[in-house]
């Protein structure tokens, strides 16, 4: 069970006592007979391979090299697992120019044989100019094998070799990282895990290469595999690692040579950036987009109401190129030449024209979903991989974001909320929360029933925030015909639709609705003296999309989100409701959302109302189960049916 | 003075001319927008025969880029390896009005990273993206490669679906004495050929092609409507030389290039003697061996050289107990023969979506799979899979045609077709609802052919704990509880069988006093196309499949009947749907049968079978209301 991950920071400077030194990891070759006679893994039953141990060295020379002895065995439980034995590294090959050295693999059988794996079935290939890969194929591997290997991976960079993941998807029984540093190096590390560390030492003195310095060990045993599940952020976010960056280097009679320190470090060398704050800040990087922007666009002096121009300037003119980054690595514009850009480029362009109009904005820099979490106690750079604009006007912060034309202010692409946002301002540059503005979609239809078993009717539907854009992009270039058959009441596939009418299908910062007439032969089912009818005909879901009985990790949904449904049904002349449906009302725990369904007659019929909302964007495994529950009375809701007879 | 300025407004005036003529989107007839996502404006493709073995393409493209369907176009791939080399790869990019906006650099080309573990391949792909920010928009490409032995020429697509086409151009230029055979699909221009000075040059013209619309479910490979092929009589790779007149040479060719690589050590010919010792059929033998193969070998794909089309050796798969289709199977005909059972490798397409086709008229070896065919059992057999029975290909390479490669000359002869019979579902279903509407469902299901696939390959690849948990999140109902599940598939033929007992919470819907239990929740119909009045395209569907099922639903204490589905039969050329309903006491059986047949039919026929569709799917959504006394 996964509680909240906790992140601590350890300083190599500051030593810390050893709390339990252990060794768990056994030399190559030494296996013992358990291991060979091992047939099924005790701690999971379901798992066809396992990583026994995986030990890595981290040395680092006091020239600034690094080399990481990596040595991993795995068993092989049974045939599902024999592409076990096809092993991938890769290695960077451009810049750095990373060395793979000293490969060695061997097999043993469960009989205690051993064959070493020989060179022919060791292959090198390019993958690209910036990255290749030792691949090899284990030859004649047969199920209860255990699988050795070891390599020296050189880093020409120290600032490379930054992470360990101790956790992978299939169960580790033991994973340990030692990281030797010299003493002038001061490091900066990063551990993220729920699972108490089974060792954790740290040592000084002369380290195996000679030189005198500072050890650190952390060993995890016995970890679950971990395996992605729908609706999270990055499954990254989860696993257990040590990740850890360069601070600062202090050689005695030599200047300190600081990599990075703290936020105003790094704010103020962003600023500086070529790539970043000179592309805001040096009106040369941006003069054809400035002059194309004030001979089209009127100057306001209200600074929302200018920011707003600003936005949608550039978001209409300039389309995201579908990539992120921090940076702009051409001038910006560029960009706007090529009516293209990554969200750099976008969001960096906003910073700059607002700036150039005299507004107070800076960029908010932020990690997207899939790219692992933020660490504010860690003041580096490459946590991050987008950016967006943030004016400050009053004491009010407005967010933008040039990704898509339809976004309005306020409201993020869906990647970019990921719980954290860095204002990068060299006066104050500070941390925030980002939490996307609850979505809405609403319906109010008047349908007629006939005899026949047809609904037909007008329906209104509004939605808001973070459904109007999804639906807004949907809409372009498509006919409205098409668009409504793809997101209205979907189970009808004859239905008919009239009049179709959309209002500020173009105006992002309104909710965009549309009013259509349509008609549903068959909805009802007509049998003997009875029509059955189903009311709700369209919702947000029609089923639960929460199925998996457990949940490990946190639901992380998008939004909060609030959706209503409210249509009047006429009955046929001559037929009589038999009864009405009960009402119904669910509160989620911890305020995290409520469901209400309520039916109620009139003189011609019955009007439902069916409401829900996700008031919060976080789950806890240990919330999986009330929430799955809520879900499925909601969908059940949905299906609800009335019965009428024919007096 | 004057003049000078007259000559450079004259000048300015003819480049935007000349420009607008070119590259600006006003420039396109308005014919040529309609179905269009994109236009090439002009191409001229050349293929340049430098050698016997050697070859050179040029090629320039313009064309406009209409909508984001048709952006993908905007970015331009090329393959490199040991054979193909890219010599240069340039782009440009130009605004709706014409106007250049960026020319390519070296530096953006970029390159396809594919991090597999189960392949060593010396191949790269590599893309030049020229997007721009707004439609319509016009991109240039020009590309020169060098090619080094080759078997095939690439097909020349004169237009693909949602393409219009103003001019365009293909031309082989070779030695005249270099011959080849060409095949015009959907497309009936005629080449003109020139000779001079020993060289022959065929060229075809296109023009004022307006768009085919671009439709789901129809029947051209790759989206590719029309193109020239070409085949090459005589060709040589590796020196090594080939008559591909006709698929018998062509055979003959892969033969040799094969031959005498399927040796087997002295102790796995005996191996393989022991395996087949007791065994009286030649299928029983077969049998033995495949499942010998299976058990004891993985799919590993080592493309070195030729490796593409020659088999690596079956002592090295011997040895290492890997290897790649082609492998595998030269290693299976290799224990095969020392069994005494004549076998041929085979060269096929494989693949579940639409198929190139292959033509007598130009035989090309359009294939990127070997299987294995036994003359004297008319057998086929598939050596990549770990986990299929012996005979069966599944629709991955069923229904088509292959290239035999016999010891006498190559054969083509096409796979079993799939009826609805070979991909068979048959359920027996019981429901026990309690008072609350909670349903206790048990099922025992037979799975055969495609549709056994999947729980075939889950129960290979998981153990139980996974597969419950996959059978949870992909079942079509929600489960609460998973009471019991078993998966078992069979080891002779390709058969599963499944069964499993869950409680579903909403299985029925509870209104009042009365029970709406839809009678195919557990197991829905569904199938739909998208409404078109204007269908242009035929119609291909390669589904083919039956299902019967029984589902005994026991009515919950205290609960009457108040109505039921009354019977229904839908039947046609497409398919069948039954469903009839009767009560037995306290007891609702409903028996479902459901049918679908491939379908092949013209544009007109389109609305006809998505009513069929839509008939079959309605009836399916049949329920029974019960209701408490």
């Amino acid at each position: 069970m996964y509680l909240q991950n906790t992140v601590l920071i350890a300083f190599f400077i500051c030593l810390s006592l050893s709390l339990r030194a252990q060794d768990r990891a056994r030399k190559w070759g030494d296996i013992p007979e358990s291991d060979l006679k091992m047939t099924v893994y005790a701690k999971d039953s379901s798992a066809s391979s396992v990583v026994l141990q995986d030990v890595g060295k981290l040395v680092m020379t006091l020239s600034g090299k690094v080399s990481l002895y990596r040595s991993r065995r795995l068993k092989v439980l049974d045939e599902r697992a024999l592409d076990k034995g096809n092993l991938m590294i890769p290695y960077r090959d451009l810049k750095y120019v990373d060395d793979l050295r000293d490969l060695e693999v061997q097999v043993t059988a469960p009989d205690g044989t051993r064959h070493t794996v020989q060179p022919d079935n060791v292959f090198t290939e390019k993958i690209s100019s910036r990255w290749s890969a030792r691949k090899v194929f284990i030859p004649d591997l047969k199920k209860g094998s255990v699988i050795e290997y070891r390599y020296e991976l050189r880093a020409g960079d120290m600032l490379m070799l930054n992470e360990w993941y101790f956790q992978e998807d299939i169960p580790v029984r033991w994973s340990e990282l030692e990281v030797s540093v010299p003493k002038y190096y001061d490091y900066i590390v990063l551990l993220n895990t729920d699972h108490p560390f089974d060792l954790d030492e740290t040592s000084q003195g002369i380290q195996t290469n000679g030189q005198y310095g500072v050890t650190n060990r952390w060993g995890l045993a016995d970890l679950p595999a971990i395996k992605d599940e729908p609706y999270t952020t990055s499954v990254d976010d989860y696993r257990s690692s040590v990740k850890f960056q360069l601070r600062s280097i202090l050689i005695p009679d030599e200047l300190p040579k600081t990599i990075i320190s703290n936020w105003e470090e790094l704010a103020k060398e962003l600023n500086d950036h070529d790539y970043f704050g000179i592309q805001f800040r040096k009106s040369a990087k941006f003069e054809k987009i400035w002059e194309a922007f004030q001979s089209e666009v009127t100057p306001d002096k209200d600074p929302e109401v200018m920011a707003g121009k600003i936005f949608r300037f550039v978001s209409s003119n300039i389309k995201w190129d579908g990539t992120y980054s921090i940076f702009s690595d051409k001038n910006l514009d560029d960009a706007f030449e090529k009516k293209s850009g990554g969200s750099g480029d976008l969001n960096l362009l906003l910073v700059a024209l607002m700036r150039k109009s005299g507004l107070k904005a800076s960029p908010l820099l932020l990690s997207t979903r899939s790219n692992g979490k933020m660490y504010p106690l860690y003041p580096f750079v490459t946590q991050f991989n987008s950016v967006v604009a943030a004016l400050r006007t009053g004491d009010r912060m407005i967010m933008y974001d040039a990704t898509n034309p339809f976004l309005p202010p306020d409201q993020l692409n869906d990647a970019h909320y990921h719980g954290d946002a860095w204002v990068m301002d060299v006066e104050k540059p500070e941390w925030l929360k980002i939490m996307a503005p609850e979505a809405a979609q609403n319906w109010y239809g008047k349908m007629q029933l006939s005899e026949t078993g047809e609904i037909a009717g007008t329906f209104q539907v509004q939605t808001t925030n973070n459904f109007a854009t999804n639906w807004r992009t949907a809409l372009r270039g498509v006919k409205p015909v098409s668009f409504i058959r793809k997101n209205f009441a979907t189970q009808f596939s004859d239905i008919q639709l009239d009049s179709i009418q959309f209002t500020d299908a173009e105006t992002p910062e309104k909710p965009l609705s549309v009013k259509f007439d349509c008609r549903v032969p068959g909805a009802a089912s007509v049998v003997n003296d009875f029509i059955y009818c189903q009311p709700i005909v369209d919702f947000v879901f029609a089923e639960s999309p929460f199925k998996s009985l457990t949940r490990d990790f946190p639901v992380e949904f998008l939004t909060p989100f609030r959706a209503q449904y409210v249509a009047d049904l006429v009955f046929p002349p001559g037929y009589t409701l038999e009864e009405l449906p009960a009402p119904a009302r669910v509160n989620l725990p911890n305020n995290g959302g409520k469901m209400t369904f309520n039916c109620s007659k009139n003189a011609t019929g019955i009007q439902v109302i069916l409401k829900m909302n996700i008031a919060k964007t976080s789950f806890g495994p240990e919330e999986y189960s009330a929430l799955r529950q809520f879900y499925e009375i909601v969908a059940e809701k949905t299906q609800v049916q009335l019965a009428l007879k024919k007096t | 003075m004057r003049l000078l300025s007259l000559i450079v407004l004259l000048c300015t005036l003819l480049r935007q001319m000349s420009a607008q003529s070119d590259y600006a989107a006003t420039g396109i007839p308005a014919e040529y927008f309609k179905n269009a996502h994109t236009v090439i404006r002009s191409r001229e493709l050349t293929f340049t025969v430098t050698q016997p073995d050697e070859a050179e393409t040029e090629e320039r493209i313009v064309m406009t880029i209409l909508n984001k369907e048709g952006a993908s176009s905007a970015s331009w791939y090329e393959y490199e390896s040991e054979f193909e080399k890219v010599k240069s790869l340039k782009g440009a990019v130009y605004d709706g009005e014409g106007n250049l906006v960026k020319e390519s650099r070296k530096q953006d080309i970029q390159e396809q990273e594919s991090f597999t573990d189960y392949e060593f391949s010396s191949s790269r792909n590599k893309f030049l993206k020229m997007e721009y920010g707004q439609y319509p928009y016009t991109v240039e490409f020009q590309v020169r490669k060098t090619i080094k032995g080759f078997f095939r020429v690439d097909d020349f697509v004169v237009q693909r679906l949602g393409q219009s086409v103003l001019k365009s151009t293909f031309s082989v230029v070779a030695p005249s004495g270099y011959s080849f055979k060409w095949k015009g699909i959907r497309s009936d221009v005629q080449p003109v050929v020139q000779e001079s000075g020993g060289t022959k040059t065929t060229t075809w013209k296109f023009a004022n092609l307006p768009a085919v619309p671009e439709e789901p479910y129809h029947p051209y490979f790759n989206n590719e409507y029309a193109m020239i092929k070409i085949a090459p009589v005589r060709v040589s790779i590796d020196g090594r030389e080939g008559d591909f007149s006709d698929w018998k040479q062509m055979g003959a060719f892969f033969y040799a290039l094969n031959k005498d690589r399927d040796l087997l050590s002295a102790e796995m010919q005996a191996t393989v003697l022991q395996m087949v010792k007791d065994k009286k059929t030649t299928r029983e033998k077969i049998d033995a061996i495949y499942r010998y193969l299976e058990q004891n070998h993985r799919y590993v794909s080592i493309q070195i050289g030729i490796g593409g089309w020659q088999t690596l050796e079956a002592g090295f798969v011997e040895k290492k107990k890997y290897g790649d289709c082609k492998a595998l199977s030269n290693y299976m005909h290799a224990m095969l023969k020392v069994a005494g059972i004549e076998s041929w490798v085979a060269i096929i397409y494989a693949g579940s979506n639409n198929l190139p086709e292959w033509y007598d008229e130009a035989p090309i070896p359009y294939a990127n799979h070997a299987i294995l065919y036994v003359p004297g059992e008319d057998l086929w057999l598939e050596c990549t899979s770990n986990t299929v029975p012996s005979g069966y290909l599944g629709d991955f390479t069923s229904g088509r045609k292959a290239l035999l490669l016999t010891p006498q000359d190559g054969k083509i002869l096409s796979t079993p077709t799939q009826t609805a019979a070979d991909n068979l579902k048959n359920s027996h279903i019981s429901i026990g609802l309690d008072e609350m509407g909670i349903a206790e469902v048990q099922g025992d299901v037979l799975y055969t052919g495609d549709l056994h696939e999947p729980y075939r390959q889950l129960i290979a690849h998981k153990k139980q704990a996974d597969v419950e948990k996959i059978f949870v999140e992909r079942a079509e109902f929600p489960i609460a509880q998973l009471l019991a599940l078993k998966i078992e598939s069979s080891e002779s033929i390709p058969q599963a069988n499944l069964h499993y007992s869950v409680k579903i919470n909403n299985l029925v819907t509870k209104s009042g006093k009365r029970m709406f239990v839809p009678v195919s929740k557990i197991n829905p119909f569904k199938r739909s196309l998208p409404a078109n009045d204007k269908r242009v395209l035929d119609l291909k569907l390669r589904d083919v499949y039956a299902w019967k099922d029984t589902v005994d639903i026991e009515l919950p204490p205290g609960y009457t009947l108040e109505n039921m589905p009354s019977g229904k039969h839908i039947q046609s050329e497409f398919g069948l749907f039954d469903m009839q309903a009767v009560q037995q006491e306290n007891r609702i059986r409903i028996i479902r049968q459901v049918e679908i047949q491939p379908v092949s039919v013209s544009a007109a026929r389109y609305n006809e079978v998505r009513q069929f569709y839509q008939e079959m799917t309605r009836a399916d959504g049949a329920q029974i209301v019960l209701v408490k006394t």
